[in-house]
C-alpha cells in the first residue's frame, strides 16, 4: 500500500503545501505570459530561466522527474521548431529558438505543478475556475477509470504471460491489438455499469466535492507574484 | 411482520435482442428483514436487483416503499434504496475515498456539515477512516468493497441491495463484512453464492433458476436441496 502522498513526486515542499488553485492560476498565467515574449533572444529569457530555476528549487522536484517529461515532449518541440526553419523566412532561427524556449519553459513549469499537486486537486481547481462542467466531469471520470483500464491491461498481460511463459508465437503487434480490443470491450461494458451506478447514487450532472477552506491573503499574493514577475519582464 | 418494503408481482423481462432473463418473479421484503438470493450465474439475480431501483423495467409490477417503480418516482426510490454493485470499481468514481463517500449525500443537497458527519460515520462503520484520502486504485479489493458500502451507507437508505458483496474477499475480510452488515439496521436483499455468508445474515432465502424463483425457505434448507455448498 502506498502512503497518502505517494502519488506526488515532491510531496514535501513549500509548493506542495500551497493551495492548488493558487498554483494552477500562477502556472497557467505564467505559461501564457511567456508565450507572448517576442522571439528575439534577450536578457528576458535569461531572467525567466533564473525564475523558473528558483521555483524548481522551491518545489524540491528532482531534476530527473522534470527532464524525463521534457525528453518526452522533445520530439514534438523539435518538429514545431523545424517548421519556421524549413520555411526559410528571415529570422527563422530566432523563431525556432523561441519555440524551443517557450515550449520547454511551459513543460518545466507544468511538470513542477504536477509533481507538487494531486491530479484530483488540479481537477477541482479547474472546476472552481469555471471550466465547463462537461470537461471537468470527463476529466474526473478519466482520472479514475484510466487506472482501472490500466489494471485490466496488466491483468490480461499477466494471464497471457502465464499461459505462454512470456513467449509469443505470433506477432507482437497482433497480440497488442487483440489485447487493446479486449480492454476496449470491457471498458465499454463497464461504462454502461458506471452510468447505472451514477444514477442509483443520485447523480444529476454534477460532481460536488467537500470544499477546502478558502484562499488566504498570503496564498493569493503568491498566486500573483510569479505571473507578475514575468509580466514585468515582458513590459520593460 | 413489519411493513412491506418491496413487493414484486409477476415480473418478466427480456433483454432487447437477448435472453428472457426474468419470468414471473414474485418477491416480498419486509422491514428489518434480510433475504438471501441464491442461484447459478446467469440465473437473473442482478437483472432482478436492477428492477428494484428502476435501472430496468419489465412487465409486471414492482413497488418499493409503497411507490410503484416508475420514472416519476425514481428519485425518491433511489434515496431510500442503496445498491452495492457486483464490481466495486463500477460505483466508486471520485478521486478519493472521502470524496466518493460524500458523493451521495452531496447529491441529495445536504449541507456540508451534515455531509461531513455522514462521511465520518460511514467510514467508521466500514473501518476505512485511515484510508479516507487515498485514491480508490490504491485500495485492496476488500477495502474497495468497503469503500463502496460506505458510499451507499452515507445516504442513509432504508433498504440495501447487495450484489455478491463477498466475492474476492479473503476469510477475515468476509467475517468483517458479516459483522458490519449484521450491525446495520437496514432491510437487505443479499445476492451471494456463499451459503455460510448467507446463513450468517439472512432470515430466509429464495433460489433463482433460469429467471424464476423456484424455491423459498431457510438458507440451509435450500442449500441442501440444491446441493449449493
Ligand atoms: N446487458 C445485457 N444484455 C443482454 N443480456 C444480458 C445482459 N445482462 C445480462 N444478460 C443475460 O441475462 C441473464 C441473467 O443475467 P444476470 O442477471 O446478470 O445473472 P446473475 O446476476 O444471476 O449472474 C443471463 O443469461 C445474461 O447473459
Ligand atoms: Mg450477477
Amino acid at each position: 500500500m502506498r502512503s497518502v502522498d505517494a502519488g506526488l513526486a515532491a510531496p514535501r515542499s513549500p509548493l506542495a503545501a500551497a493551495h492548488p488553485t493558487v498554483k494552477l492560476c500562477a502556472a497557467l498565467a505564467t505559461v501564457v505570459l511567456i508565450s507572448t515574449f517576442p522571439p528575439a533572444p534577450s536578457w528576458r529569457q535569461g531572467v525567466t530561466v533564473a525564475i523558473l530555476l528558483a521555483v524548481w528549487g522551491l518545489a524540491r522536484v528532482s531534476p530527473g522527474y522534470v527532464l524525463r517529461r521534457v525528453a518526452a515532449a522533445a520530439p514534438f518541440i523539435a518538429l514545431a521548431a523545424c517548421l519556421p526553419l524549413v520555411s526559410g523566412l528571415p529570422g527563422a532561427g530566432a523563431l525556432a529558438g523561441a519555440v524551443v524556449f517557450k515550449a520547454t519553459s511551459a513543460i518545466v513549469l507544468l511538470s513542477i505543478l504536477a509533481a507538487t499537486t494531486p491530479v484530483e486537486d488540479i481537477l477541482q481547481s479547474l472546476c472552481r475556475l469555471g471550466v465547463p462542467r462537461a470537461f471537468a466531469l470527463t476529466a474526473v471520470l478519466m482520472n479514475r477509470y484510466l487506472f482501472v483500464l490500466l489494471d485490466e491491461w496488466r491483468g490480461i498481460s499477466r494471464a497471457r504471460d502465464c499461459r505462454t511463459g512470456g513467449q509469443l508465437a505470433s506477432g507482437r503487434c497482433r497480440m497488442w491489438a487483440n489485447q487493446a480490443a479486449m480492454v476496449f470491450v470491457r471498458g465499454w461494458d463497464r461504462s454502461a455499469r458506471v452510468a447505472q451506478a451514477l444514477l442509483t447514487r443520485g447523480f444529476r450532472g454534477e460532481f460536488p466535492r467537500l470544499q477546502r477552506p478558502d484562499l488566504g491573503v498570503a496564498e493569493a499574493a503568491l498566486a500573483v507574484a510569479l505571473p507578475l514577475a514575468v509580466l514585468l519582464l515582458r513590459v520593460v | 411482520m413489519g411493513d412491506l418494503l418491496i413487493e414484486v408481482r409477476d415480473l418478466a423481462f427480456r433483454y432487447p435482442g437477448g435472453a428472457q432473463a426474468l419470468r414471473g418473479v414474485n418477491f416480498r421484503l419486509h422491514r428489518s428483514e434480510t433475504v438471501a438470493v441464491l442461484g447459478a450465474n446467469g440465473s437473473g439475480k442482478t437483472t432482478f436487483l436492477n428492477h428494484l431501483v428502476g435501472l430496468l423495467s419489465g412487465e409486471g409490477s414492482v413497488r418499493v416503499c409503497g411507490l410503484p417503480v416508475i420514472a416519476a418516482n425514481l428519485g425518491r426510490i433511489r434515496q431510500r434504496v442503496g445498491m452495492l454493485f457486483q464490481d466495486a470499481d463500477d460505483q466508486i468514481f471520485m478521486p478519493t475515498v472521502e470524496d466518493d463517500v460524500a458523493f451521495g449525500p452531496l447529491n441529495l443537497g445536504l449541507p456540508a456539515e451534515v455531509v461531513r458527519e455522514r462521511v465520518e460515520w460511514s467510514l467508521e462503520q466500514v473501518g476505512l477512516n485511515g484510508q479516507r484520502r487515498l485514491p480508490p486504485h490504491n485500495l485492496s479489493a476488500g477495502e474497495r468493497r468497503r469503500a463502496a458500502l460506505a458510499g451507499v451507507l452515507a445516504t442513509n437508505p432504508e433498504i440495501l441491495l447487495l450484489d455478491e458483496p463477498a466475492t474476492f474477499l479473503d476469510p477475515p475480510a468476509k467475517r468483517a463484512l458479516v459483522r458490519t452488515l449484521g450491525s446495520l439496521p437496514q432491510s437487505k436483499v443479499l445476492v451471494t453464492h456463499e451459503v455460510d455468508f448467507a446463513a450468517a445474515l439472512a432470515d430466509r432465502a429464495v433460489f433463482f433458476e433460469d429467471g424464476a424463483i423456484v424455491a423459498e425457505g431457510a438458507v440451509s434448507e435450500l442449500a441442501d436441496r440444491f446441493k449449493w455448498r
